[in-house]
């Protein structure tokens, strides 16, 4: 699938900073920042975006809720999520998947291969 | 035609050189601002050894810094720093989950042992013994 836009939902701006600069110079797409799963959800019906990075531990709507309130809504259930977390566990994965994500990715990770690692979970 | 082709590598490398001094920057930005995350950092972890009502709500926001800081500190290349956020990270994540546990099922709640602040202490201090660029001495 082609990818132009990018939303990234997380509530740490070092991280927002060092995604935006790979999503944007290494994957050369353009990227929607939001800091929290609720402005998250707003950016990604006014956007449209083709894909959603959603960090799982957030405070008020955590990864794992918005993930829900993303696959409830007609107009947004179909755009592939991608959970991002530390120190993930196999059963965690699982647990992502059945709820609709279509991956997960680990952090740390490593921004000159980050969008290399996205294009790979959405053409599994 | 060889030229084109030189060209298109020169620019390559122009742009690669571009975006390491955009990494650079980025991490000498992250690193200025870790005496601050570990300051915060030892002052939840000292509030909830002292324990009082909002003990595992202190230990749940020490908790929140060591998770980001393990998520994070390895993207900006700190992977040592990480790794210690990590060990942080799963320890507390096990802690608040058997507390969260025992309260749900109204079992007495058992409280955070000396043992688990011993370890606690140990893995913050060696969350602040990661970083020997930037050492952090957190105040006395």
């Amino acid at each position: 699938m082609e990818i132009n836009k990018v939303l990234m939902v997380d509530d740490d701006q070092s991280i927002r900073r060092i995604c935006q600069v790979s999503l944007a110079n290494v994957g050369k797409w353009q990227v929607i920042l939001a800091e929290s799963g609720y402005d998250g959800l707003e950016l990604a019906r006014k956007e449209k975006p083709d894909v959603i990075l959603l960090d799982v531990m957030m405070p008020g709507m955590d990864g794992p809720t918005t993930l829900l309130k993303l696959r409830e809504d007609d107009e947004l259930k179909h755009i592939p999520v991608i959970l991002m977390t530390a120190k993930v566990q196999p059963q965690e994965v699982e647990q992502y998947t059945r709820l609709g994500a279509t991956g997960v990715i680990s952090k740390p990770f490593d921004p000159l291969t980050l969008p290399s690692e996205i294009r790979k979970l959405l053409c599994a | 035609m060889i030229g084109n082709k030189d060209d298109a590598k020169d620019s390559e490398a122009e742009y690669d050189e571009a975006l390491d001094d955009v990494l650079t920057t980025l991490r000498r930005e992250y690193e200025d601002e870790l005496p601050t995350r570990f300051a915060e950092l030892k002052e939840y972890v000292q509030k909830a050894k002292d324990g009082g009502e909002k003990q595992l709500e202190w230990l749940a926001q020490a908790h929140t810094i060591a998770h980001r800081l393990a998520g994070t500190a390895g993207s900006y290349g700190l992977a040592e720093l990480s790794n210690a956020a990590g060990v942080f990270d799963a320890y507390c994540k096990h802690l608040l989950k058997n507390k969260a546990h025992s309260e749900e099922s109204r079992d007495a709640a058992p409280s955070v042992t000396p043992l688990d602040w011993q370890e606690i202490e140990a893995m913050t201090n060696a969350i602040f013994e990661s970083h020997p660029e930037k050492r952090y001495s957190p105040p006395s």
